[in-house]
């Protein structure tokens, strides 16, 4: 008998100590929110809706952690608090937010799918991956090494990774993007304005920009391709100190004393920049 | 609003002392302006680490000695807000390093001196560095710090080298502004993400 006690005692503990846990919570919000949200572990998805309140699902695995959050008006916060110096085994929440909500997130390895929102977003990872698509007004973006992917209309979009690779594609906008060892891939068809640098990741850009636009792309040691489509009005400065450049938009044009190479194709409507130490870079159609 | 006005008024938006209508029209500024986004985001980080330092804890006048000479230095206004909080930041991370840290080997100077930004990149990188225990980091952020430092650093090396023998080519000296900004960057992104 005094052997089955400790049996029955531990069969009597609270299931939900080593079950997974459900999430289902809900409150209101003013359409243009400021919602704080800290997911350290696992999938956090983010869904825009039409309604002026929030709401969570999802759950979190067995010592996972605790799901908090709350608010009202314009402010409120959730998220998995977790033991400290951890982020857990993870969690699995879908949250939908007012369309224009104001999002700041966090996390430490959970992967962040955003859709459909059309306020500020401030994402901040140590290695999640971010996926972005919908029309942010401006967006900020920043992974040490998870991959960062936008599809957007015309933000004001700044990203920022150290390791992972960065894929935007969006219509127009302000578009900033820097790695160090990652690539970044652009295509848009009408750029007002867009710096993309690495160090040892290529970029490649595949567009055009708008009239009164400026592209810049910089790397140290990798190559950088940029390919124009439609009617092409811009001025060009390129410059590879220690590379080559290859210029199919107009081959004869010389470099000025040995140094950087500026042409004008059609009219210099628009600014293109390319900079790389010793990669090559690529112009073309 | 223009970016001069932006930045008149970034000390007291970011301080919270602007009225609502004109706090509004600073951070609609902000919002359109990444150039302004980021001497916003450079200004929040500084007031942040310098409200977290204990109240008995005074700037150290021998640091700030030779880097408020070269702040004093005529350059665009714009730059020297940036460079002052780029220093300002690497400065009182710097006050909450125990003493006695080994120092941690930097890109050799070269042998041309630099001057401007650049020397006020070497010395924030340099703070920012020191501030940085690898053994207190998360796997994830000493694997970045081992891996990228060294790319950045030897991008520095081989753009600075370059500079020596042609010290007016305006791209070298982009590039190398690039490779410093860059990396201090991963520096605050890193101490950022250990601290929180």
């Amino acid at each position: 008998m005094t052997r089955l006690v400790p049996l029955l005692l531990l069969l009597a503990l609270p299931a939900g100590a080593a079950a997974q846990q459900k999430v289902v919570r809900g409150f209101r919000v003013d359409p243009s929110a400021s919602i704080r949200i800290q997911v350290p572990a696992g999938r956090l998805v983010l869904r825009a809706w039409d309604r002026d309140s929030v709401a969570v699902t999802g759950t979190i695995a067995p010592r996972g952690g605790s799901f908090y959050g709350g608010g009202a008006g314009a402010a409120a916060k959730l998220g998995i608090e977790t033991d400290p110096g951890g982020a857990g085994p993870g969690s699995d929440l879908e949250v939908q937010v007012p369309r224009r909500a104001r999002l700041w997130i966090k996390t430490s390895t959970a992967s962040v799918e955003i859709t459909g929102t059309e306020g500020e977003l401030d994402v901040l990872s140590v290695t999640g991956a971010i996926t972005v698509d919908g029309n942010p007004r401006v967006a900020s973006l920043e992974s040490v090494d998870g991959r960062i992917g936008v599809t957007a209309v015309a933000p004001v979009l700044r990203v920022r990774t150290s390791g992972g690779a960065v894929v935007i594609a969006t219509r127009g906008g302000d578009l900033t993007a820097a790695t160090v060892g990652g690539s970044v891939d652009v295509s848009c068809p009408a750029l007002e304005r867009g710096r993309f640098e690495t160090v040892s990741g290529a970029v490649s850009f595949a567009g055009a920009v708008a009239s009164g636009g400026v592209l810049e792309a910089e790397t140290h040691g990798a190559d950088i391709a940029l390919r124009f489509a439609g009617d092409l009005n811009a001025g060009f400065r390129l410059s590879a100190p220690g590379g080559a450049v290859v210029n199919q938009l107009d081959p004869k044009a010389k470099p000025v004393s040995g140094k950087a190479l500026e042409f004008v194709v059609g009219t210099p409507a628009a600014e293109v920049r390319a900079r790389t130490f010793k990669g090559t870079i690529r112009l073309g159609r | 609003m223009t970016c001069d006005d932006f930045r008149d008024r970034l000390d007291d938006w970011v301080a919270g002392r602007l009225a609502a209508t004109e706090a509004s029209a600073t951070e609609a500024h902000a919002a359109g302006c990444p150039e302004c986004a980021l001497d916003a985001e450079a200004a929040r980080v500084v007031r942040r680490a310098v409200a977290g330092l204990p109240a008995e804890r005074r700037p150290d006048r021998e640091l700030w000695g030779g880097i408020e000479a070269r702040i004093a230095a005529p350059v665009p206004r714009r730059r020297v807000w940036a460079a002052a909080a780029v220093v300002a930041l690497a400065a009182s991370v710097g006050l909450w390093v125990a003493v006695g840290r080994a120092p941690v080997p930097q890109p050799p100077a070269p042998a041309m001196a630099l001057t401007g930004d650049l020397d006020l990149y070497r010395a924030a990188s340099v703070e920012l560095r020191s501030a940085l225990d690898p053994a207190g980091l998360s796997a994830p952020l000493r694997a970045s710090l081992e891996r990228d430092l060294p790319l950045l650093d030897e991008a520095i090396t081989e753009v600075e080298a370059r500079m020596a023998t042609d010290p007016t080519d305006p791209d070298l000296r982009a590039l190398a502004e690039s490779a410093w900004r860059r990396k201090l960057e991963l520096l605050r992104r890193i101490a950022d993400l250990a601290a929180s």
